[in-house]
């Protein structure tokens, strides 16, 4: 499945966020590079629908279902990382247990989301995108406040939990786009 | 322990000032107890009355309807609320409602709704006009104040509207609607007991305030208001307990 947009314009009163994007997303994932307020984020919201376009259109079958990591964690922050899960999923499967094991958030227990770290909190978002059904992520620097050693671990489950997915992810390290072999996008 | 103390001794210093007070216009006037009765007479008549089945069943009816008016109150509160935050033009309509609740003094509601009803609804209707205008506010500014990147989060996942309900639109308006609560209980007690007093209603806390005026008896006169505290005080805690408890069933805490 091939998602994308076609010819898109955003403007925030006089400032031009977005000038004629263009860019398609297939078998490879994207990642979109550009500095920091070129409109990456604006872009992963029109793809998400949560913002309109002024012209231009997002390419995408009707009735595709989206996952996404934002670029705040969004997360119930009264809840523990199982009952974010269950606030989604509906249900929290063994093979969630095991994504919780392998990104480290297996020992965290009954602990209320608004005390994890910064990197816990990521690690959690990442999890509920890849295990949300769905045939397409959007995936808004997810990778950010993570050491070497977690962020390797969260390539390997998101290669896995992605394929044969649609996949726009937005950085700014080139070695999150190497890792997951994607076609580079310049805004 | 050091808690207790700080709550016994400011609650020990009035009781010694009003028992003081009591004796002062008992040396003063030939009838002065009668004026003010002291704290050990008021316990005494507190005690008498509680003997009684009269009281009890005072007790029960004010309490029952005070909770059925405030229960409904909210309930209706709740709905309107949500309709308000739906539909602006519920909450245009409701919004000079509202402050006419607010703004009109008890005594004038009290009265008006005593020409248009029957005194025993009276005590009811008040409880629940009491308990509305706080419990809608707060409610309508909680849901205002739900987060919005929650919400579009919910939405992106396409999370069913019971689980929305649960975990974002619960726990946003939570903390308002437990502070109404408190505050409502509180004033339903007082403007309930005070259109059971004007209303004459029979059989009541206020029936028994009434007659206490009307025999110049203060003594009981402060066992009633005592007791219509400790039962405001008791609906205040047993609400929140419910609120809490509820919230944290249905995991909103």
């Amino acid at each position: 499945m091939e998602i994308g947009v076609a010819h898109v314009w955003k403007t925030y009163g006089q400032t031009a966020v977005l000038r004629d994007v263009s860019f398609t997303a297939g078998a490879r994932p994207v990642c979109l590079t550009a500095p920091s307020g070129a409109g990456k984020t604006t872009l992963l919201r029109i793809l998400l629908g949560l913002e309109q376009p002024d012209r231009g259109e997002v390419l995408a079958p009707p009735g595709t279902r989206w996952s996404a990591v934002f670029q705040e964690d969004r997360l119930l922050e009264h809840l523990d990382a199982r009952d974010n899960l269950r606030f989604v999923l509906g249900a929290v499967s063994p093979e969630a247990l095991a994504l919780l094991e392998a990104l480290g958030l297996g020992d965290v227990g009954g602990k209320a989301v608004a005390e994890y770290s910064g990197g816990m909190r990521r690690r959690l978002a990442l999890a509920r995108a890849l295990l949300s059904p769905c045939d397409a992520l959007v995936l808004d620097e997810p990778f950010t406040g993570l050491d070497p050693e977690i962020r390797a671990r969260c390539w390997e489950q998101v290669r896995r939990y992605t394929a044969g997915k649609s996949v726009v992810l937005a950085s700014h390290d080139p070695a999150d786009a190497r890792a997951l072999e994607a076609e580079i996008f310049r805004l | 322990m050091k808690r207790i103390v700080r709550r016994v001794w400011p609650a020990a210093v009035w009781l010694g000032v009003w028992q003081a007070g009591s004796m002062a216009f008992a040396a003063i006037y030939p009838h002065g107890a009668l004026l003010l009765a002291s704290p050990l007479a008021s316990l005494k008549a507190l005690c008498g009355m509680a003997g009684t089945a009269a009281f009890w069943t005072a007790v029960l009816r004010s309490t029952l309807c005070i909770w059925g008016g405030w229960l409904a109150g909210c309930l209706l509160a709740v709905v309107l609320a949500a309709a308000a935050a739906r539909f602006a033009a519920v909450e245009e309509l409701l919004a000079p409602l509202v402050s006419a609740v607010k703004a009109v003094p008890v005594v004038s509601l009290i009265i008006l709704i005593l020409v248009l009803l029957d005194s025993r609804a009276l005590p009811w209707v008040i409880a629940g006009l009491m308990a509305f205008p706080p419990v809608y506010a707060n409610v309508l500014a909680g849901i205002r104040g739900a987060d919005r990147q929650l919400l579009e989060m919910a939405r992106v996942f396409r999370v069913p509207p019971r689980r929305q309900l649960w975990g974002i639109w619960g726990p946003a308006v939570l903390p308002g609607f437990r502070a109404a609560v408190s505050v409502s209980t509180g004033l339903c007690w007082k403007a309930g007991a005070a259109a059971e007093v004007i209303g004459l209603c029979a059989g009541t806390i206020g029936e028994g305030l009434y007659t206490a005026k009307v025999y110049f008896q203060t003594a009981e006169l402060f066992a009633w208001t005592a007791v219509i505290v400790a039962l405001s005080a008791l609906t205040e805690h047993l609400a929140l307990w419910a609120v809490d408890a509820l919230a944290g069933k249905a995991g909103m805490r």
